[in-house]
C-alpha cells in the first residue's frame, strides 16, 4: 500500500491556504456570500483551481484514510500525525465541497466524477509503479494537467451541447443546486485565517520536528 | 443594478499597496521561519568545542581529539582520569592550525577519560570533557545511531535530537549513519551541524559514516572533520567495542565506470572485514545509502549488500538515505533505516511484506548489547518509545522476537 506522509499534507496544506488566502484578499467577491464572479477569464481559472483544489481534497482524504485508519505509518508516534491528519481533513473536505458541491451543473459533477475516477487510479495505480524509481515528483503535478484537462474537455462538451441547442446563454449553464451562499458563510476569511495560522505553527513546528498534538501522548 | 464608480488610479493604487501588504502578512510566518533558519546557518560560529572520534583507530587504546578556531594557533590536549586533575602529560602540536587533531595514543581500555583543549601559548583552555574507550572484555553496553541530520538551508529538527541525546545518562558513542551535513563543500552547512553535534559529542564520541551529502570519496568537509583511514575508502573504518564488530562503510550508488572499480575495492575492504570479525558475537554494518525502504527499495545496493550480510552473519545492517525510520527483515536479517535524525522528512511511504516498522519524524535508536542478544530501542526527542524489539542470539545470528509482516498491518 502507498501512501502520501502528513508532512506532504501539511506542507502542500499550508502553501494552498497560503494561495487561497492571499486570492480572497485580491479578490474579495471569492468570500463574500452572494456575490459571484462572472467574467468568463475568471470563470475559466476558476475551472483550473477547481481541478486543482478537488485533486488536493482527494490526495489528502487518501492519506488520512491510509495513515489514520488504515495504520499505514502505525501509531507508534501518532500523536506526531494527529494534527496533520486533522488538518488534512479539514482542507480536503474544504476543497471538495467548495470545487464539487457548492453550486454544481450536471457537467460540473459528470468533470468531478472523472476526476475522482482518474486520480483514484492514478494514486492506487501508477504512484505505486513509480515510487520504486524513487521519482515521485509527477505527483505534485500530473494529475493536476490531466484533471484540468478533464474538466475543460467536459465543460467545453456541455457548452457545445447547449450553443448547438441555443436554448439558454451558452455561458450560463443551470445549477443543480446552489449552496455558495451558506458554503461563504463558513469559508469566511475568519476560516481562512484560523487555517492559515494553524497550518503555519504547524508548518514550523514539524520543521523542527515537533507537531501541534506532539504532547496528547 | 448602479454603475459602479468610476475606479481612478489612486483608488487602485491603494488598493493595490494594501493588497501587497496584506499579502506580505499571509507569507510573513512561513517566510520569515525559513529566512531565520537560513540565517542560523550563516551566524553558526567557526569556533568549534572538541570533540572526539576514532576514525580508522583503535578505540581501546586510541582517540581523536578535534576542534577548530577561527584564528590560526597551535594545538595541546591536557588529559587524565580524574575531572579534577588533568595528571597525563598533555599532547601538543605546535603547527599553527585551525582545524586542530591530536591522537591520543597508549589509553587504557575501558577506562574514562577527561579532556581539555586550547593553545599551548595562551592560557584558554575549553571546558572539560569526558570520552570512555572500548572494553576489551565482554560486557554489556549500549550505542546511539541517527541519520540524515543535515539541516537544508538550516531547516530541520537535529537540535532537537543532539539535545535529547546530550540529556542521555550514558552511551558508548554515537554513530551517524551519514549525510551529516547538507553540503560536503559548504563550510557554513556544516557549522551548523557541529554546533549542534558538540552538544553531545563532549561526552559520547563519534563513529560516523559518510553519505552522498557528506561527499562519498575524500577531500570534503567530511574528511575535514573526521579525518581519512586507511581503507580503500577514505572513509571507511571498522572496530571492535565489548563483543561486536563494527564496520562503517561506503556504498557509493554510481555502480559504473571508475566508481564500478572503486565499488569493487571497497566491497572486498568490507568481505574482508567481515571475514575477520567472525569470532564476534556480533557484527553490525553501517553506511548511508538505502537498502530497503518505503520510499523506493535501492536495487543496486540491494544486490551488494544483502550477499554479504548474509554470508558474514552481519546482526544488523544500518543505513539511512531515506528520512524516515524504518526496519526490514529480509531472509532472516534486519535491515534498519534511521532517517529520523534532523533532515526534513519524507513525502512518501509504502508498505511491504518485509517492512516490520515504519516511523515518521524526529526519532534516534539505541542499541543495547549483552551475551544474550541486541536489544533495539528508538525513541522520540521526548524519550518516548517509538519501537522497540528483542533479538536473540541465536548461534551466529541475531533473530527478533518479534517477525511482524506489512509493518503490522493485515
Amino acid at each position: 500500500m502507498w501512501s502520501l506522509t502528513p508532512l506532504f499534507g501539511v506542507l502542500a496544506g499550508c502553501v494552498l491556504i497560503m494561495s487561497l488566502f492571499m486570492g480572497s484578499i485580491w479578490a474579495p467577491k471569492a468570500t463574500k456570500p452572494g456575490e459571484r464572479y462572472t467574467c468568463p477569464l475568471v470563470v475559466g481559472l476558476r475551472g483550473i483551481l477547481f481541478a486543482a483544489l478537488a485533486y488536493y481534497g482527494l490526495l489528502f482524504w487518501d492519506a488520512v484514510i491510509k495513515v489514520g485508519f488504515l495504520g499505514i505509518m502505525g501509531y507508534g508516534n501518532f500523536s506526531y500525525q494527529l494534527a496533520p491528519l486533522i488538518l488534512m481533513a479539514i482542507l480536503g473536505s474544504f476543497f471538495l465541497v467548495g470545487s464539487a458541491f457548492t453550486a454544481p451543473t450536471r457537467a460540473s459533477l459528470v468533470a468531478f466524477g472523472a476526476i475522482v475516477i482518474y486520480s483514484m487510479y492514478y494514486l492506487q495505480v501508477e504512484a505505486l509503479i513509480f515510487m520504486g524509481e524513487d521519482d515521485s515528483k509527477p505527483i505534485f503535478y500530473l494529475p493536476v494537467l490531466i484533471d484540468i484537462g478533464i474538466v475543460f474537455i467536459v465543460e467545453g462538451v456541455a457548452l457545445l451541447y447547449r450553443a448547438i441547442r441555443k436554448k439558454r446563454p451558452i455561458l450560463e449553464a443551470k445549477r443543480l443546486w446552489d449552496i455558495s451562499t451558506q458554503f461563504k458563510r463558513i469559508a469566511s476569511r475568519r476560516m481562512y485565517i484560523l487555517l492559515w495560522v494553524l497550518f503555519s505553527v504547524e508548518f514550523i513546528l514539524e520543521f523542527e520536528g515537533l507537531s501541534l498534538l506532539y504532547w496528547l501522548f | 443594478m448602479a454603475t459602479p464608480p468610476c475606479r481612478t488610479s489612486k483608488w487602485i493604487l491603494k488598493r493595490g499597496i494594501r493588497n501587497i501588504l496584506l499579502s506580505i502578512l499571509v507569507l510573513s510566518p512561513v517566510a520569515g521561519y525559513l529566512a531565520y533558519s537560513w540565517l542560523s546557518e550563516y551566524i553558526a560560529p567557526v569556533d568549534k568545542s572538541p570533540w572526539t572520534h576514532f576514525n580508522g583507530i583503535d578505540p581501546h587504546t586510541e582517540m581523536y581529539v578535534t576542534w577548530e578556531t577561527s584564528t590560526a594557533s597551535a594545538s595541546i590536549v591536557e588529559y587524565g582520569t580524574t575531572a579534577d586533575v588533568l595528571t597525563f602529560t598533555p599532547v601538543q602540536n605546535n603547527s599553527v592550525v585551525t582545524l586542530h587533531r591530536i591522537k591520543l595514543m597508549g589509553l587504557s581500555p575501558d577506562t574514562q577519560y577527561y579532556y581539555r583543549t586550547g593553545d599551548p601559548t595562551s592560557s584558554f583552555r575549553s571546558n572539560i570533557q569526558t570520552f570512555r574507550t572500548a572494553p576489551t572484555v565482554n560486557q554489556p553496553f549500549n550505542i546511539t545511531l541517527f541519520s540524515d541530520n543535515q539541516q537544508m538551508w538550516g531547516t530541520g529538527h537535529y537540535n532537537t535530537i543532539a539535545d535529547a541525546i546530550a540529556r542521555l545518562p550514558g552511551t558508548s558513542f554515537v554513530s551517524v549513519a551519514g549525510d551529516f551535513g547538507q553540503e560536503d563543500e559548504q563550510e557554513s552547512t556544516w557549522n551548523l551541524a557541529m554546533e549542534y553535534t558538540t552538544r553531545f559529542a563532549g561526552r559520547f564520541p563519534l563513529a560516523p559514516a559518510g553519505g552522498n551529502h557528506d561527499g562519498e570519496c575524500c577531500n570534503n568537509l567530511y574528511t575535514k572533520y573526521f579525518g581519512v583511514t586507511t581503507a580503500p575508502h577514505k572513509n571507511a573504518y571498522s572496530f571492535n567495542w565489548s563483543n561486536c564488530q563494527f564496520v562503517i562503510s561506503n556504498i557509493s550508488v554510481a555502480n559504473t565506470g571508475p566508481d564500478k572499480i572503486y565499488n569493487q575495492e571497497n566491497d572486498a575492504w568490507v568481505n574482508a572485514t567481515l571475514a575477520a570479525g567472525q569470532s564476534q558475537a556480533y557484527r553490525i554494518l553501517i553506511f548511508h545509502r538505502a537498502v530497503f525502504s518505503s520510499n523506493g527499495d535501492g536495487e543496486d545496493v540491494i544486490a551488494r549488500v544483502t550477499p554479504i550480510a548474509e554470508k558474514y552473519n552481519v546482526s544488523l545492517v544500518i543505513y539511512g538515505h531515506e528520512h524516515i525510520y524504518e526496519r526490514f527483515w529480509y531472509n532472516n536479517r534486519m535491515y534498519m533505516c534511521l532517517g529520523g535524525g534532523g533532515g526534513l522528512q519524507d513525502f512518501f511511504t509504502s508498505t511491504r511484506e518485509t517492512l516490520q516498522v515504519t516511523r515518521m519524524g524526529a526519532c534516534f535508536t539505541q542499541l543495547f548489547f549483552d551475551a544474550a542478544g541486541i536489544t533495539i530501542r528508538t525513541f522520540s526527542p521526548t524519550y518516548t518509545i517509538l519501537d522497540e524489539v528483542h533479538m536473540t542470539r541465536q548461534g551466529s545470528i541475531v533473530v527478533p522476537d518479534i517477525i511482524t509482516p506489512w509493518g503490522g498491518m493485515t
